[in-house]
């Protein structure tokens, strides 16, 4: 892999991510011409929370940020604060930094979207690629239907339907019926101090329903697409030939068939990685996972635009790494592109 | 033929489609002595290919084998199981495919894909012996060791038949199938690849099958030629007694179609299309387009009669005598 390639996908993440940030800026200020800091301020002085350090907050904008200056001024400060990694300070919880918020967070989003995503990639890709091969089991076929039914449902609505059902008790239930943590990351009463084994089993125990949420819809999507991939691997003449030299069907399946019907799956999961981030902020909001997905809901709530601002633009760089990574990768999966790269 | 290397007894092969069954191999006898060369040839749709397929057990539903033998070493292979039919494939019979552009994997690199087949068919080797091997095998081949190091896209189609010809040998079966496997090449390739088929061939002592609808190819090739219409064998023959004497009127046609590097006369077809696999008149199946069909042709199947050249028609039967 040459230099040129990897210079030229790191200009191309940096040049998605600066559009992106630059959209994300002037379409609020387009909209309106109203001073953020100023709104807040109002609003909460409406329903009597006017906090003591309100003023000092105004001050630290007005001075920090800008607000007065012409909106040119105001981008290229903003730009030039985003890549020294600040993020400003969250209206709200002042004078918290909206990158400590953040960084919080991120690990539980990761997390759950890093383990849900890879996990209904692999079944739905497996099972897909197994459902093209003769011999499929029976079972795996009755499943597909039932994973097609579930792939159009939003995630935050499977997310309330397994809600209902695994996390609430009802009459129905029998005795031996699973019910699963409604809401949180942890139990509520315990207190963790720092990342131990135990912390994380329970975090885990507490995704297993939002995890669920994301890996049920998406199955029957990855399925169908691996399946169609498979079917046409299958017509390859590479495919008849090695069954043609006594191939084991095990060695022609996964490594002649599996092995290229991935290719395009893999661009797909690039593709989808910025659905599937929005899909899982509803995910969180539902299950009050504290992730950035919920740290969005209450910004926006709560008009915290520069929590918002700062989460969007995290949210933008994790879609855009993803394809970056994909970019970096598939050279090395796909020796037919290692040329031009 | 007592000593045959392969001998196919009424191999019929059929296609159980909704419209009804297509019988695209229907009763093939067929024998080929140790070493020989025998040319398939027919018109697309003839069934050459389907009874390559057939004897490699790769007919594909909706297709079957019917019904037949096909004795490899007095072996029936139409009643082995998958697995033991899998051991036969690329040890006791190989493949030479017939688009060689898009036989190999992609996504991996020639030599992986040769050992794939070292692998499958239980050779346990030290590395370096493996190497050794596969050196060899490419130098039979004309090629250069280094092309085990690169991706199938990297190779020309000339090199892709090649190696695939290199992985036909690997295990030196005692019958090699080729389908057509110059038809993607240039005549120079061509040329080149036929002879280094025939080379490592006669260095193995293999029989091979050659398919295809090239009869100038079949020519300088072949010990004997198979001409296939409608799923039958209609005559069989050494190419000597096809070109100078042919007796079936289908070969003297096809025979007669070929361009003539001599005279400028006019290229002939025959006219006419073979008849709907799916129902096959009774009697001759080419009696519709036979300029010299008998009253007989359209009631009785010939048979394939004769000691050295075989033929199925009417012209050379009892019948049509009497």
């Amino acid at each position: 892999m040459s230099i040129t390639y990897i210079g030229a996908r790191i200009g191309m993440f940096i040049l998605v991510v600066w559009l992106a940030t630059t959209v994300i800026f002037f379409l609020p200020r387009i909209a309106s011409d109203r001073n953020p800091v100023r709104e807040r301020l109002v609003m909460m002085a409406a329903t009597g929370n006017l906090a003591t350090g309100m003023e000092k907050v105004v001050a630290a904008y007005e001075e920090e940020y800008g607000l007065d200056q012409p909106l040119y001024l105001q981008y290229i400060r903003y730009l030039s604060s985003l890549v020294r990694g600040d993020l400003n300070y969250s209206l709200i919880n002042y004078p918290t930094r909206v990158w400590d918020m953040i960084v919080q967070r991120m690990p539980y989003t990761l997390g759950l979207v890093g383990i849900s995503v890879l996990t209904a990639f692999a079944l739905g890709s497996l099972s897909g690629a197994t459902l093209a091969w003769p011999g499929a089991p029976k079972w795996l076929k009755g499943a597909l239907p039932v994973f097609l039914t579930l792939s159009p449902i939003p995630y935050f609505m499977l997310a309330i339907m397994l809600m209902f059902l695994f996390a609430v008790r009802h009459q129905w239930q029998p005795e031996w019926w699973p019910l699963l943590p409604l809401a949180g990351a942890t139990s509520v009463t315990t207190v963790y101090d720092g990342w131990n084994m135990d912390r994380i089993l329970d975090t885990i125990y507490h995704s297993i329903l939002p995890a669920m949420s994301i890996i049920l819809s998406q199955i029957g999507f990855w399925a169908l697409g691996m399946r169609g991939m498979m079917v046409t691997t299958q017509g390859e003449d590479y495919v008849t030939l090695a069954q043609m030299r006594g191939l084991k069907p095990s060695r022609v399946f996964s490594l002649y068939g599996m092995r290229n019907a991935t290719l395009p799956q893999l661009t797909s999961l690039a593709l989808a990685m910025s659905l599937i981030f929005s899909g899982v902020i509803l995910v969180e909001v539902i299950y009050r996972y504290p992730g950035m997905g919920t740290l969005l809901y209450n910004a926006i709530a709560g008009f915290d635009y520069f929590v918002i601002y700062g989460v969007v633009f995290v949210l933008i760089v994790m879609v855009a790494a993803s394809t970056f990574i994909l970019d970096i990768v598939y050279p090395f999966i796909d020796p037919r592109v290692r040329r031009a790269a | 033929m007592p000593d045959a290397v392969l001998s196919i007894r009424d191999l019929r092969v059929y296609f159980n489609i909704r419209a009804g069954t297509v019988r695209a191999v229907d009763g093939v006898d067929l024998d080929i002595a140790e070493g020989e060369k025998l040319g398939l040839v027919g018109e697309s749709g003839s069934g050459k290919t389907t009874t390559a397929l057939a004897i490699m057990r790769m007919i594909k539903p909706p297709g079957e084998i019917a019904g037949g033998t096909i004795q490899l070493d007095g072996r029936d292979l139409v009643g082995l199981s998958e697995p033991e039919m899998r051991a036969v494939r690329g040890n006791d019979v190989a493949m030479v495919p017939q688009a060689a552009m898009n036989a190999l994997n992609p996504v991996r690199r020639i030599r992986s894909q040769m050992i794939d087949g070292l692998r499958d068919h239980g050779v346990s080797e030290s590395r370096e012996r493996t190497e050794e091997r596969l050196t060899t095998l490419v130098a039979q081949v004309g090629l250069n060791s280094n092309v085990l190091n690169l991706f199938p896209h990297e190779l020309s189609g000339g090199m892709k038949q090649r190696v695939t010809i290199a992985m036909a040998i690997c295990h030196k079966p005692r019958l090699i199938l080729a389908d057509e496997p110059t038809s993607a090449l240039d005549v120079v390739v061509q040329r080149q690849v036929m002879e280094t088929l025939e080379e490592v061939r006669s260095e193995i002592g293999a029989a091979v099958i050659l398919v295809g609808h090239d009869m100038g190819l079949m020519a300088q090739f072949a010990d004997r030629i198979g001409v296939m219409y409608a799923g039958k064998l209609v005559e069989l023959a050494t190419v000597e007694q096809i070109f100078s004497t042919p007796r079936h009127p289908y070969t003297r046609l096809l025979i007669s179609s070929l361009p003539d590097t001599a005279g400028k006369r006019r290229l002939e077809g025959i006219p006419g299309l073979p008849p709907s696999l799916l129902e096959i008149p009774p009697g001759c199946p080419f009696m519709p387009r036979c300029p010299e069909a008998m009253d007989i042709c359209g009631v009785d199947v010939p048979e394939l009669l004769g000691e050295t050249d075989m033929v199925s028609c009417h012209l050379h039967t009892e019948a049509a005598t009497v």
